[in-house]
C-alpha cells in the first residue's frame, strides 16, 4: 500500500494515508495537506514548530492535528513537509497528538505554490486499523 | 440501489427526487437530461460521494421545508451537494454548517467600464500585467491593508462600508451589492481570535483554487431591456471578481463545525451525515453561528471591495478611466445562510434559506434589489471557466416560486482536481487560451491545470437548463480576455 492513496471527489480533495502505527498516518496525511500547497521537495527542514491538539475521538483528533497546521502555517510563515507526532489516550476520556512541524520560510518563487486548503471537512473522516495497518481518511476544502 | 426510475420527470428540467426513508421532503433537481444520467449513473456504480445521495441526506434535516433542491450545477460536496439549497422554518429548523461550507460568501462582483472590446484591445497586455502586479493573489499573498483589532472588528461589523470609508470605493458602491454590502446582525464576538489573527495579512487578496479576475466583454446580449437595466451593452468591457471571505471566513467554519458536533449530541439529533452537524436556528448555537457567518460574509464583501478599489487604480493608471467610470453592477454571494421570506404553498412564511455553491436569483419586486433593478430582479453573476464563457442572468417569477429564488453560481465541476492535473497541463492550458485571444496570467501553474476549462460542464448546457425550467433567463454572456489566477 502506497502511504498516500488520492481519492476522487470533483469538488475537493480527499486521501487516504496508510503507516505502520497510527503516528505514522498522521504524518502522511500531514504530508498529504502540504503536498496539495506545495512542492514538498522543495521545502528544506531547517526550523520546527511545536503542536499540540486534542479530542474526544480519533477522528476528530486527526481534524483538530490537519486544521492546527493550516493556522499554524498561516501564522507562523512557515511551510513544513517532515512530521513528528506522539498520540496517547484512549476512549471516553479523550485523546492527544503532540508532535512537531519541520520546515522554513515561505519563499513563493522556490516553493512553487499550489492551491489553498480551506478547511479540514467530516466528509469521509475515517481512522481505522485494516490488516496491521494504521488507515486514516479526509476531505479537505480546496 | 436506486436506479433512474426513481427520479420522475417533472417538466422542462426538473425532476423529482421521491421522499423515502428518512427524508422529511422530496428532493427537486433542476437539471438537463445528461446531468441527471450522470447523477443517476454514480449511484448506480456506488461512487464513494453521490451528489443525488447528499440531496437526500438535506432532505432528511429538521425543520426543512418544501423540499431539498439543487441546480444544474450540482456535484459532489460536504454535507450539501454543491449548488445545493434548503430552506429551513425559522422555529423548528437547523442551520447547518455544510450548507454554508469554509468560504462564507465566496462570491462574484462584476464591475463594468466605458470601453468596448477594441479600445481596450491595444493595452491589454498593460492592463492585465498591472491588475497581477498589484491585486495580492496566491498562497502566502498578503494584503496591503494593515489593521489593528479594533479596526478589524469594524470590519466584521459593517464589511464593504468599513473598507469605503477609508477611501477605497466610490459613492454607489454599496446600494450594488447584495445586503447593502453588510449583514447587520454579525457579532465579533462570536468568531474565535485565532479566525482574527489569521485574517489580518489576508484583507484584500484574491486567494487561489478557483478564485480568479477576468476581464471580460459583454460578447453577446440576450435580453437587450434587462442588460440595459444593468448597464450592460454590446462589446463593453467589464470586470469580474470572485474570491470569498479568505482565512477568517475559513476558520469560522472550522470552528463551527466542531461547535455544532456538540450540538447534534446536545439536542440529540438523527442526522443522515456527520458532515451535516447543525444546531436548531433558535438555540444559542445556532445564533452565535449565525453572527459569525454574518461576520464572514462581511469580510468577504470587505475583500471584494478592496480588491475592486485595486482594480480601479490599474484601470486609472494605466487607462486613465476615472474611479467613477468603472461601476459595481451587482456583488453576490454563492455559499451562505440568509433569512428570507417566501411564499409557500400560499402562505407567507420566515425560512433560513442556505445556498451552497448557488446564489440568491430574486425576481422582479423584492424589496433586497437594488431600487434600479427592482422591476427586472437583480443581476445573477454566474461564473464560467477562464477559456469559455461567464453570464449574468436575471432571477424570475418561477426561480421564487420552485427554488426560493436560487441560481447557478457557475458551470460545476466534472472532473476532481486530480484527474485534471493529469489530463492537462498548465502550460497547455496556457498556450491554448492564449491561441484563441485569451491573456493568461496565474501564480500556480499547477493551479491552472486544476482549473482547465475542460474540467468544468459545458456553462452553455448549465444555463440553458437554468433557462428551460424557468428558474432563471440569460441576459448576456461575457467571454473572458485576461484572466488572473492565483
Amino acid at each position: 500500500m502506497t502511504p498516500i492513496e488520492w481519492l476522487d471527489h470533483t469538488a475537493d480533495m480527499g486521501f487516504r494515508a496508510s503507516g505502520d502505527t497510527i503516528e505514522g498516518a498522521f504524518c502522511e496525511a500531514a504530508r498529504a495537506l502540504f503536498s496539495l500547497m506545495f512542492a514538498l521537495e522543495e521545502i528544506r527542514p531547517r526550523t520546527e514548530h511545536r503542536i499540540a491538539v486534542s479530542a474526544t475521538s480519533l477522528s476528530e483528533l486527526l481534524v483538530e492535528w490537519l486544521s492546527e497546521l493550516l493556522v499554524q502555517k498561516e501564522l507562523s510563515g512557515l511551510v513544513f513537509n517532515r512530521f513528528e507526532v506522539a498520540i496517547t489516550g484512549k476512549e471516553l476520556s479523550g485523546f492527544s497528538a503532540i508532535g512537531r512541524a519541520f520546515g522554513e520560510t515561505l519563499d513563493r518563487d522556490r516553493h512553487r505554490p499550489g492551491t489553498e486548503v480551506k478547511g479540514i471537512s467530516y466528509l469521509g473522516l475515517d481512522v481505522s486499523q485494516r490488516d496491521e495497518m494504521w488507515v486514516v481518511q479526509a476531505v479537505v476544502d480546496v | 440501489m436506486p436506479t433512474q426510475n426513481d427520479l420522475i420527470p417533472i417538466g422542462d428540467g426538473e425532476w423529482m427526487v421521491p421522499q423515502q426513508g428518512a427524508m422529511k421532503v422530496p428532493g427537486a433537481l433542476f437539471a438537463d437530461r445528461d446531468t441527471i444520467d450522470q447523477l443517476t449513473l454514480d449511484e448506480d456504480n456506488q461512487v464513494q460521494w453521490s451528489a443525488l445521495q447528499q440531496v437526500r441526506n438535506v432532505a432528511g434535516l429538521p425543520g426543512i421545508v418544501k423540499a431539498a433542491i439543487a441546480l444544474p450545477d450540482i456535484h459532489p460536496g460536504y454535507g450539501f451537494p454543491i449548488g445545493g439549497i434548503g430552506a429551513f422554518d425559522v422555529k423548528e429548523g437547523v442551520v447547518v454548517v455544510g450548507g454554508i461550507g469554509f468560504d462564507i460568501n465566496c462570491g462574484v462582483r462584476l464591475m463594468s467600464t466605458p470601453l468596448t472590446r477594441l479600445e481596450i484591445e491595444p493595452s491589454l497586455e498593460s492592463i492585465g500585467e498591472s491588475l497581477f502586479r498589484t491585486i495580492p493573489a496566491g498562497l502566502g499573498a498578503e494584503g496591503n491593508l494593515r489593521l489593528s483589532v479594533l479596526e478589524l472588528n469594524d470590519l466584521l461589523r459593517t464589511g464593504a462600508e468599513y473598507i469605503i470609508s477609508r477611501g477605497h470605493g466610490v459613492a454607489g458602491d454599496l446600494e450594488f451589492i447584495e445586503e447593502g454590502g453588510c449583514m447587520p446582525h454579525a457579532d465579533p464576538e462570536t468568531v474565535s481570535d485565532r479566525a482574527k489573527q489569521r485574517q489580518f495579512r489576508q484583507v484584500g487578496t484574491l486567494g487561489s483554487g478557483n478564485h480568479y479576475l477576468e476581464i471580460q466583454v459583454v460578447e453577446k446580449v440576450l435580453d437587450s431591456e434587462s442588460a440595459e437595466v444593468y448597464g450592460l451593452f454590446q462589446d463593453q468591457v467589464v470586470l469580474s471578481i470572485h474570491t470569498g471571505s479568505r482565512a477568517l471566513g475559513h476558520q469560522i467554519g472550522q470552528d463551527y463545525l466542531k461547535e455544532m458536533a456538540q450540538a447534534v449530541a446536545k439536542y440529540e439529533f438523527d442526522i443522515p451525515e456527520r458532515e451535516l452537524v447543525c444546531a436548531p436556528i433558535e438555540s444559542e448555537e445556532g445564533r452565535r453561528y449565525l453572527a459569525a457567518v454574518a461576520c464572514g460574509t462581511n469580510c468577504a464583501f470587505a475583500n471584494r471591495q478592496m480588491i475592486a478599489h485595486l482594480v480601479r487604480e490599474s484601470m486609472q493608471n494605466v487607462l486613465g478611466i476615472s474611479s467613477s467610470k468603472v461601476r459595481t453592477v451587482y456583488d453576490i454571494g454563492h455559499n451562505n445562510a440568509k433569512f428570507e421570506t417566501h411564499s409557500v404553498d400560499g402562505i407567507e412564511r420566515e425560512l433560513l434559506v442556505h445556498r451552497k455553491g448557488s446564489t440568491r436569483a430574486f425576481g422582479p419586486g423584492r424589496h433586497e434589489s437594488p431600487t434600479t433593478y427592482r422591476n427586472v430582479g437583480h443581476p445573477v453573476i454566474v461564473g464560467g471557466t477562464m477559456g469559455t464563457a461567464s453570464y449574468v442572468l436575471r432571477g424570475t417569477e418561477v426561480g421564487m416560486e420552485k427554488t426560493f429564488g436560487s441560481g447557478i453560481h457557475g458551470a460545476g465541476r466534472a472532473l476532481s482536481r486530480k484527474k485534471a492535473a493529469k489530463k492537462f497541463w498548465g502550460e497547455t492550458v496556457a498556450s491554448d487560451l492564449s491561441s484563441r485571444g485569451i491573456k493568461l496570467w496565474a501564480h500556480s501553474l499547477r493551479g491552472v491545470a486544476e482549473e482547465a476549462p475542460g474540467a468544468y460542464k459545458d456553462i452553455e448546457k448549465v444555463v440553458s437548463a437554468s433557462a428551460a425550467s424557468g428558474i432563471t433567463l440569460p441576459v448576456v454572456r461575457l467571454r473572458p480576455l485576461a484572466v488572473i489566477k492565483g
